[in-house]
C-alpha cells in the first residue's frame, strides 16, 4: 500500500502546469481520482500465448469439440493436428515470426484452422473478408506484404494475386506438425480499418495485447470448458478475434452461426437457444434488437456481449442474461472498456461504455492533453498492454496517433489518441459522445469520409468531392457525396456510383450523390461544408407493378416502414434507414422468396426499389416471379381468419429458409 | 483534433528506449522516458522525418531477443 501511496504522490507532482489560463485546472483530488484510482487496473499475470493455451486444451481434452458449424464438428485433437500440419506448409513457404499470412476465407471451421496454423508457424494472420470488393482485397493483400495467401479456389479465381505470393488452399497439410516458438512482442494479427488517406490502414497487434484480452475475458466472464460460445462477427472485423481466441483458450466449444441466423434477431435467438449458447458477442445494432425480444424457451445464454456503436437499448426486465456493453478501437486489441447494462427501470439513461479492462488505462483530455472535469467531453486516450504496435508500414501515421503518455508510471510508454469524444460520469463509468474528426460511424462501422472522397476523386469525371454525414427525420445517419465535374460538363452519377460499389464496402457508398457546379466556400477559401445543400427528393413515385409491390413490402418489413405502398421507388435504401445488416436481411428474404442468389452488394449497387426490382427480375425465372407475386396478392386479400387458418396449416414447417415470403409474413403476424 | 487545428504549433520528434518514434508539442515538458531528436518543426515535417528514420517498427527489446534466439 505504501508503494501505491508514493505512486499517487508522484502522479500528482507530475500534473502538468497550467499553460492555458483560459481553462480551469482540476483539483488535485479529482485529478488523482481520474488518472490513478479509475486506472488502477493492473493485474499481474504470466503471459501465456493463446495458441499455447489451445494446444494445452488439445493435450488435456483431445475429444472435446473445439468448433462446430452445426453440421460438422472438429475436436481439439483434430483442430490441433490440422492446424499443426497446415503450419508445416506455411513454414515451408517461408513463414516465421513477423511474416504476414493473408487469409481470405468465409466464416468457417477452415478459417479457424487457418488462423491457428498461422500462430503455430509463428506468423501474423491478416483476415480478409471474401465479401469485400476484389479491388479492396487486392489492395490489402499488396499492402500487408504477405508472401502467402490462404484461400479457396473460388476466391483465387476472382482475385489478381500479386506476383510472388504463394497461394495455399485451406486443406493443405504437411507431414509433421509444427509449433514454432513465438515472442509475446511478435505480431499476432493485422486488421484493416478505414483510413483518412484514402486507403484502408492495417493495424498491427502483438501477441501480448491479444493474450491480455483473452486473460481478462476468461476472468471477467468466467469462461470454462463447458461453455458454448457463439461466432457471429464478420471476417475482418476485430470482434472475431475476441470471439474465437478466448473460447478456444478456455477449451469451450465455438459455434459458428449461419449467415441467416446471425443477421436476423428472431432466428438468432432461436439459434442461441437450440445450440444452448452460454456466451456470445453481437454487434450493437443486432444486440439492440435481440434484447427487445422475449427469450425463447430453452435459452441458457448467460452473457450477451456487445460493442461497436452507441448503444441505445437496455434489456427487458425479464431477461435471464446480462447485457455487457464494450468499447474499443482495433488500435487497442479489440476491447478497452466494459460495463454491465442495467435492465430497464423507470428512469432511462443511455448505457455507458463502462470502465477500462485489466492492464488498460483511459484518459479523457483537452487539446493541451490535460484531464477534463467529470462530465466534460474530451478526447479519449488509451494506454497499457493492449496498445497495437502501430500501422503497417506507416511510421508517420503511427507517430501521430501513438504519442508519449505523460501520465505513465513506467517511463517511455505510449498512449493512443482515439479521435473519440467521451466524458466521465461521477462514478467513473465512461460515456461515449461521438467522433472528433472526419470519421463518422454508420451503424457501428467507423468510416473515414476521406477514404470515400479519395475514391470519388479517382473517377475521371470528378474534379473535387466532399462526403458529409446527414441525419434524416427518422434519426438515421446516411452519407451524401458532393461532386464537381472535371470538365465543366455533366457527371454521370450512376457511373460514379458503380465505381464506388466496385471499390468500397456497401456501408461506405453514399446513399445520395449530388453533382454541384462548384462548392460553397468560406471567407478563407476552404470548402464550406456547413453550407452544402441538403439533398431533397423530387416528388414520390409509388410501386408500379406487382414485383415492385413485393420488393417494397420486403423493404418495409425489414426497415419497419408502415406503408409499403407509399414508399418512393426512387428513394435510396440507405436514406430509408437501411444499413449493411438490414441489406443482408433484405437479400435473405428476397433470395428465399424468388429462389435466387443475390449478394448484399447487389442492393448497394441498385439501392432503390425501381432499380432493385429490375435486378431481381433479371436474376429470377419469369415463372417463379409471377407465381410469387400472385401468391403475395392473395395473402394481402385474405381476412384475418383465413390467415390464422393458413398459419395453423403451416405450423409444422420449421425450416425458415424454405418458407419464403408468405411464411415470414406469417412470422411477423405471429409476433405482432 | 484534426491536423489543421495544429497548424501553428511546432513539434519535436521524440523517441523512447524501445526506439519508437512520436511527436510532442514544443514548449511542453517532455514525458519521462522520451528524448527529443533534432529541433522543433511543423507537424508535417516531423512526421515526414519519422517516415525516413523509423524503418523497423519492432520495439528494440523484441529485435534484440529475436537476434539472440
Amino acid at each position: 500500500m505504501g508503494e501505491q501511496r508514493n505512486h499517487a504522490k508522484e502522479t500528482v507532482m507530475r500534473m502538468p502546469v497550467d499553460e492555458d489560463p483560459g481553462l480551469p485546472v482540476l483539483a488535485p483530488e479529482e485529478y488523482h481520482r481520474q488518472v490513478v484510482e479509475w486506472n488502477a487496473t493492473e493485474v499481474a499475470r504470466p503471459v501465456t500465448l493463446v495458441h499455447v493455451q489451445v494446444a494445452a486444451q488439445a493435450a488435456e481434452r483431445p475429444d472435446a469439440v473445439a468448433v462446430t458449424n452445426g453440421t460438422r464438428s472438429l475436436t481439439y485433437a483434430d483442430l490441433d493436428a490440422d492446424a499443426g500440419r497446415l503450419a508445416r506448409c506455411l513454414r515451408e513457404a517461408g513463414v516465421v515470426p513477423e511474416v504476414a499470412v493473408a487469409i481470405c476465407l468465409p466464416r468457417s471451421i477452415e478459417l479457424v484452422i487457418a488462423m491457428l496454423a498461422v500462430f503455430k508457424a509463428g506468423g501474423t494472420y491478416v483476415p480478409l473478408d471474401p465479401e469485400h470488393p476484389d479491388a479492396r482485397l487486392e489492395y490489402m493483400l499488396t499492402d500487408c506484404g504477405a508472401p502467402v495467401l490462404i484461400t479457396t479456389d473460388d476466391v483465387r479465381a476472382r482475385l489478381s494475386v500479386p506476383e510472388g505470393v504463394r497461394v495455399l488452399r485451406p486443406d493443405a497439410r504437411g507431414i509433421d506438425p509444427v509449433d514454432a516458438p513465438v515472442d509475446p512482442g511478435n505480431l499476432a494479427y493485422v486488421i484493416y480499418t478505414s483510413g483518412s488517406t484514402g486507403r484502408p490502414k492495417g493495424v498491427a497487434v502483438a501477441h501480448a495485447g491479444l493474450a491480455n484480452l483473452v486473460a481478462w475475458h476468461l476472468d471477467s466472464y468466467r469462461i470454462g470448458d463447458t461453455d458454448r460460445v457463439g461466432q457471429c462477427a464478420a471476417v475482418g472485423f476485430d470482434a472475431s478475434v475476441w470471439e474465437i481466441w478466448p473460447a478456444l483458450a478456455a477449451g469451450a466449444t465455438l459455434h459458428i452461426a449461419g449467415d441467416d441466423e446471425r443477421l436476423r434477431p428472431d432466428l438468432l435467438l432461436n439459434w442461441l437457444a437450440d445450440n444452448r449458447i452460454t456466451v456470445t458477442f453481437l454487434p450493437t445494432p443486432l444486440a439492440a434488437e435481440v434484447v427487445k425480444l422475449p427469450s425463447p424457451p430453452g435459452l441458457v445464454l448467460r452473457a450477451l456481449l456487445t460493442g461497436g456503436d452507441r448503444l441505445g437499448e437496455r434489456p427487458r426486465s425479464d431477461t435471464g442474461y446480462e447485457l455487457i456493453n464494450h468499447y474499443g478501437p482495433t488500435e487497442a486489441s479489440v476491447v478497452t472498456t466494459a460495463g454491465v447494462v442495467p435492465r430497464r427501470t423507470g428512469s432511462w439513461r443511455a448505457p455507458s461504455i463502462g470502465r477500462p479492462i485489466d492492464n488498460v488505462r483511459t484518459y479523457i483530455l483537452d487539446h493541451a492533453l490535460r484531464p477534463v472535469a467529470i462530465g466534460v467531453s474530451g478526447e479519449l486516450h488509451i494506454a497499457g498492454t493492449s496498445l497495437a504496435r502501430g500501422y503497417v508500414d506507416s511510421p508517420g501515421l503511427t507517430a501521430e496517433r501513438f504519442v508519449p503518455d505523460p501520465f505513465a508510471t513506467r517511463p517511455g510508454e505510449r498512449m493512443y489518441r482515439t479521435g473519440d469524444l467521451a466524458r466521465y460520469r461521477p462514478d467513473g463509468a465512461i460515456e461515449f459522445v461521438g467522433r472528433i474528426d472526419s470519421q463518422v460511424s454508420i451503424r457501428g462501422v467507423r468510416i473515414e469520409t476521406g477514404e470515400i472522397e479519395a475514391r470519388l476523386r479517382e473517377h475521371p469525371a470528378v474534379a473535387e468531392a466532399v462526403v458529409a454525414a446527414r441525419v434524416d427525420e427518422r434519426e438515421n445517419t446516411y452519407l451524401v457525396g458532393y461532386v464537381t465535374p472535371a470538365t465543366g460538363g455533366a457527371i454521370d452519377v450512376d457511373a460514379v456510383r458503380e465505381h464506388l460499389v466496385n471499390h468500397l464496402p456497401g456501408q461506405m457508398v453514399p446513399a445520395v450523390l449530388v453533382p454541384l457546379r462548384r462548392f460553397p466556400v468560406t471567407s478563407n477559401g476552404k470548402i464550406d461544408v456547413g453550407n452544402l445543400p441538403v439533398p431533397e427528393s423530387s416528388g414520390v413515385e409509388t410501386p408500379r407493378d406487382p414485383l415492385e409491390d413485393l420488393v417494397a413490402a420486403i423493404w418495409a418489413l425489414v426497415l419497419d416502414l408502415p406503408e409499403p405502398g407509399q414508399i418512393d421507388i426512387h428513394a435510396n435504401f440507405l436514406t430509408l434507414g437501411g444499413h449493411s445488416l438490414r441489406a443482408h436481411q433484405v437479400i435473405a428474404r428476397v433470395n428465399a422468396t424468388f429462389d435466387i442468389d443475390l449478394s448484399a452488394r447487389a442492393l448497394f449497387g441498385a439501392p432503390t426499389i425501381a432499380s432493385f426490382a429490375d435486378v431481381v427480375r433479371h436474376a429470377g425465372t419469369p415463372g417463379r416471379i409471377e407465381t410469387v407475386t400472385r401468391l403475395a396478392r392473395q395473402v394481402d386479400e385474405m381476412s384475418d381468419d383465413e390467415i390464422e387458418r393458413l398459419l395453423a396449416e403451416h405450423s409444422t414447417v420449421d425450416h425458415p429458409s424454405a418458407k419464403g415470403w408468405e411464411g415470414e409474413q406469417a412470422d411477423e403476424l405471429n409476433r405482432g | 483534433m484534426n491536423s489543421t487545428e495544429d497548424d501553428d504549433q511546432s513539434y519535436l520528434v521524440v523517441v523512447n528506449d524501445e526506439e519508437q518514434y512520436s511527436i510532442w508539442p514544443e514548449g511542453r515538458e517532455i514525458p519521462a522516458g522520451w528524448k527529443p531528436v533534432g529541433t522543433a518543426r511543423s507537424k508535417q515535417d516531423c512526421l515526414a522525418h519519422i517516415e525516413t528514420v523509423w524503418t523497423d517498427m519492432r520495439p528494440r527489446s523484441l529485435r534484440e531477443r529475436m537476434a539472440s534466439s
